[in-house]
C-alpha cells in the first residue's frame, strides 16, 4: 500500500494544501523528499496525516479531534465557522484506492476557537463508500493499526534511540495485536468459558445434585480467584519489566559516570599523597629552622665575639684568644701581653703560628677548625635542605594540579544526579526483589488453586448420572478444552515462528542496508521480544553502534516486524538526518531509497540537509522532491517540485 | 479475515489440529476452529461475550449432531 495524495485544509500551517507522491513509471525507487527551512511546518504535515488517521497527534499535543490548537492561525482572526480537513488517497491494491477523510468544525469567538462537535471521518475503497464512524475507524485500524504507528511515523531525533527503554514491551504488544495473537489469547479464554457452560450442564442424580451445586459454586469462586490472580501476575510482570528495564538503565547511566568513581578515588588518593608531602615539607621547614637557629647562633657569636676582640680588650686574654694587634704588638715591644715577660723562643714560635694562621687567633686551632667545619657544613646542610623542599614543593604542585584535574572533571559531572542514581538503583533493586517475590507467591497460590480447581472438577464428574445427555455434554466440554489447548499451543508456535522470522528478516535487511557489513553478525529476540544485538565476538554491541547505524538497525527492524506480521505500509520519517554527522548524508539517503524499491519512503529534510552533497544524489533517487515554503500570511506552500 | 497475513496462523493451527487428530477430523476442527475464530475475532466488542459463547455452543452442537453417527456416537 502506498500514499498517493494528501490533501490538507486548515491545519495549523497548512489552509490550503495538496501534495502528490507520484512514483514515476521508469523509476524503481519510491522516495518522496519534503525539503522545507526550520519552522516551515515539515513536521506539522506529519501531524496532519497522523491527524487524518487518527484523530491525534504523534509528535506534539494533539489529544482529541477537535483540539482547537489544530486551527490555522488566519482562521482566528476571519469569519466566525472553518472546518479543518483532510483527505489522504492511498494505492490499496492494483485496481482500488482507499480515500480516509477527517473533518471536524470549530466557531471562533475573540481569536478562541472552540469546536461545534461536528466531526467527521469516512473510509472509501474503490468508488464505495465503506464506511463512517466508528466502522471507518476500524477499517483504518485494519490496514494502518494504531499500533504499528510508532513503527512507520518516525522522529529522526530518536531513530537512533529506538532500542532503548520499552523497545520490548511496545514490540510485544504490536506483535500481540498485529498477528491476531491477542485474539487468539481472548478466543482461548472464551472456549474455557464455553467448557464450564458445557460442564454446567451435565445433571447428577437428585442424591447428589446439591452437592454437585455446591461444587460448582466452588469452582466458581476459584475461577474468578484464579482470573484476579492471572491479572494481578500479569500486572506484577508487567511491573517488574518495568522495574528491569528502568533497572537496566539507571545501570548504564552509572556505568557512563564510572569515570567519576574513579576520578573520585583518584582524588583521593592525591590528597592523601599532598597529606604526607605537606608534612615532609614542614620537617624540612623544622629542620632548617632548628639549624639556622643553632648554627646561626654560632656564627652570630663568632662573629660578635671577633667584633668585640677587634674593637676592646676587655675580654680577659688567654694563649688561645689572644687578638692579631696585641700578637704584633707583644712582638714589636717583645714583651708578652698575657704573663707580662720578656718574649722567649715559646712565645716567638707560639705567637708566629698564631700570627700564620690568619684570622684563627681567638681561639685554638682546633676550635676554629671544628667551627668553619660547621659553617662550611650549614652551608651546605641549609643547601641541601633547600634542594629537597624545592623537590617537595614541586612534587606538591605536581600533585595538586593533578588534583585541579580531577576536581575539574568532577566538576563536569553532576554529583547530585550520581548520588540519585545510585540511591535510584538501590531502590529498584529491592523493588526487583519485592516484585520476583511477590510473583513467585502469586504463582503458588494460581498452582494451588489450579490443583483444588482440578479435584473439584474431579469430584463433581464423579457426580454426573449417566444419562446420554449429560454424557454428551461432558463430552462436548472435553472436546472444547481440546480446542482451547490447541490455540494455546498455536499461540505459542506463532510467537516463536514470528520472533525468528524477526532476527532472519532483521538480519537480511542489515546486510543489505548497513554499510559497515562486518559490523552485526547475529541480532535475537528475547522472550519478551527485546532486541540484542552481537558482533562476531558475541558481544552485545548495541551501545556502540553509531547514531547512523542504529538509525539503520531501527530501519531494519521495523521493515522486519512490518514483514513478520504480514502489514505493506508507507515508511514515514520526519528527518531522517538530524543525529547523522554530514560525511554519511549520503549514505543515509541511499539507504532510504534502497529500501523505497520495495516500500515507499516519505521523509522530510530541512534546506541545509538539502544541499550540494546530497542534492545530485536525491534527483537521480527521489521520485519527487518537493519543496515547501510559507507564504505572507504564514501558510505552507509548496515552492517547487521535482 | 483481518488483515494480517494469518495463512501463517492457520498453517500453525492445522499443523497443531493434525497432531492432535487424523484424517477427515483433523480437517472438520480445523474448519470448525477457524470458522469459529474468524467469527470472534471479526465480531464488535459488545458481542465477543455472552453473545459470542453461544454462537460457539450452537456451532460445538451443530459438529457433534454432524458427527454423532461418526466418532462421537460410538464414545457416548
Amino acid at each position: 500500500m502506498r500514499l498517493k495524495t494528501v490533501e490538507v485544509h486548515n491545519f495549523r500551517q497548512y489552509k490550503d494544501f495538496k501534495i502528490e507522491f507520484t512514483k514515476p513509471k521508469e523509476s524503481d525507487c519510491d522516495l518522496h523528499v519534503i525539503v522545507g527551512k526550520m519552522g516551515v511546518g515539515k513536521t506539522n504535515f506529519i501531524e496532519a496525516l497522523n491527524w487524518t488517521l487518527y484523530g491525534k497527534g504523534l509528535f506534539s499535543n494533539i489529544s482529541k479531534e477537535d483540539d482547537p490548537n489544530i486551527l490555522n492561525n488566519n482562521c482566528l482572526k476571519k469569519n466566525p465557522n472553518h472546518t479543518v480537513y483532510g483527505r489522504l488517497v492511498f494505492d490499496y491494491n492494483e485496481k482500488e484506492t482507499l480515500m480516509v477523510i477527517r473533518g471536524v468544525k470549530y466557531t471562533v469567538k475573540d481569536t478562541t476557537a472552540y469546536s461545534l462537535s461536528e466531526n467527521e471521518l469516512n473510509v472509501t475503497i474503490g468508488s464505495l463508500p465503506i464506511s463512517s464512524g466508528i466502522d471507518a475507524n476500524k477499517k483504518i485500524q485494519e490496514v494502518l493499526p494504531e499500533d504499528l504507528r510508532e513503527h512507520f511515523f518516525f522522529d529522526g531525533e530518536g531513530l537512533d534511540n529506538y532500542f532503548k527503554n520499552t523497545q520490548g514491551e511496545k514490540t510485544r504488544k504490536t506483535i500481540q495485536r498485529m498477528a491476531q495473537i491477542d485474539k487468539m489469547e481472548q478466543f482461548s479464554r472464551l472456549l474455557n468459558d464455553v467448557y464450564n457452560r458445557y460442564f454446567k450442564k451435565t445433571k447428577a442424580s437428585e442424591k447428589n445434585a446439591l452437592k454437585k451445586k455446591e461444587l460448582e459454586n466452588e469452582l466458581d469462586k476459584i475461577a474468578s480467584k484464579l482470573e484476579s490472580l492471572k491479572s494481578e501476575r500479569e500486572i506484577l510482570l508487567e511491573q517488574k519489566d518495568r522495574t528491569k528495564k528502568d533497572l537496566t538503565e539507571v545501570q548504564e547511566r552509572l556505568d557512563q559516570m564510572k569515570d567519576y568513581e574513579n576520578y573520585r578515588e583518584k582524588i583521593q588518593l592525591l590528597q592523601e599523597q599532598i597529606q604526607s608531602k605537606l608534612q615532609q615539607k614542614e620537617d624540612k621547614l623544622q629542620e632548617k629552622f632548628h639549624m639556622l637557629v643553632s648554627d646561626g647562633t654560632l656564627i652570630f657569636a663568632w662573629a660578635s665575639i671577633d667584633f668585640a676582640f677587634r674593637q676592646n680588650s676587655t675580654f680577659s686574654k688567654s694563649y688561645d684568644f689572644l687578638p692579631q694587634e696585641e700578637i704584633r704588638k707583644a712582638l714589636e715591644s717583645n714583651k708578652c701581653p698575657i704573663c707580662q715577660k720578656e718574649l722567649d723562643e715559646e712565645h716567638i714560635k707560639l705567637f708566629g703560628e698564631l700570627l700564620n694562621a690568619g684570622e684563627t687567633y681567638i681561639m685554638s686551632q682546633e676550635r676554629y677548625q671544628e667551627l668553619m667545619y660547621n659553617i662550611v657544613n650549614f652551608k651546605y646542610r641549609e643547601e641541601s635542605i633547600n634542594i629537597e623542599l624545592g623537590k617537595i614543593e614541586k612534587e606538591l604542585r605536581d600533585l595538586e594540579e593533578q588534583m585541579g584535574k580531577y576536581q575539574e572533571l568532577i566538576r563536569n559531572q553532576d554529583i547530585n544526579l550520581f548520588d540519585t542514581l545510585h540511591e535510584e538503583r538501590d531502590t529498584l533493586q529491592k523493588a526487583l526483589e519485592t516484585q520476583s517475590e511477590n510473583i513467585g507467591i502469586t504463582a503458588e497460590n494460581i498452582k494451588n488453586l489450579e490443583q483444588r480447581h482440578k479435584e473439584i472438577e474431579e469430584q463433581i464428574r464423579q457426580l454426573i448420572c449417566n444419562d446420554i445427555e449429560s454424557k454428551k455434554n461432558l463430552l462436548k466440554a472435553d472436546f472444547v478444552k481440546q480446542l482451547s489447548e490447541i490455540i494455546n499451543n498455536t499461540v505459542e508456535q506463532r510467537k516463536a515462528q514470528i520472533r525468528k522470522e524477526i532476527e532472519r528478516y532483521t538480519m537480511d535487511y542489515l546486510d543489505r542496508l548497513m554499510w559497515k557489513k562486518e559490523l552485526i553478525k547475529k541480532v535475537e529476540l528475547d522472550e519478551d521480544f527485546t532486541l540484542r544485538v552481537y558482533d562476531e565476538s558475541g558481544r552485545i554491541i548495541l551501545d556502540r553502534l553509531s547514531g547512523g547505524e542504529r538509525s539503520i538497525l531501527t530501519l531494519s527492524f521495523a521493515m522486519a516486524l512490518h514483514k513478520a506480521v504480514g502489514v505493506n505500509i508507507p515508511i514515514v520519517i520526519d528527518r531522517p538526518l538530524t543525529n547523522i554527522s554530514g560525511s554519511s548524508y549520503k549514505e543515509m539517503l541511499e539507504v532510504l531509497s534502497n529500501i523505497s524499491k520495495e516500500r515507499q519512503i516519505i521523509i522530510t529534510l530541512t534546506d541545509r540537509e538539502y544541499m550540494d552533497d546530497t542534492v545530485p544524489l536525491l534527483n537521480q533517487k527521489a521520485a519527487s522532491i518537493n519543496i515547501i515554503d510559507l507564504d505572507q500570511e504564514s501558510n505552507v506552500y509548496l515552492k517547487n517540485v521535482k | 479475515m483481518l488483515y494480517t497475513n494469518s495463512s501463517e496462523l492457520y498453517d500453525i493451527l492445522k499443523s497443531v489440529v493434525q497432531e492432535e487428530f487424523e484424517g477427515e477430523r483433523a480437517e472438520e476442527i480445523i474448519s470448525l476452529l477457524w470458522k469459529m475464530f474468524s467469527e470472534y475475532a471479526s465480531s464488535e466488542a459488545n458481542e465477543k461475550d455472552g453473545k459470542m459463547i453461544e454462537k460457539i455452543m450452537e456451532k460445538v452442537d451443530e459438529y457433534f449432531e454432524s458427527s454423532e453417527s461418526t466418532d462421537i456416537r460410538e464414545e457416548v
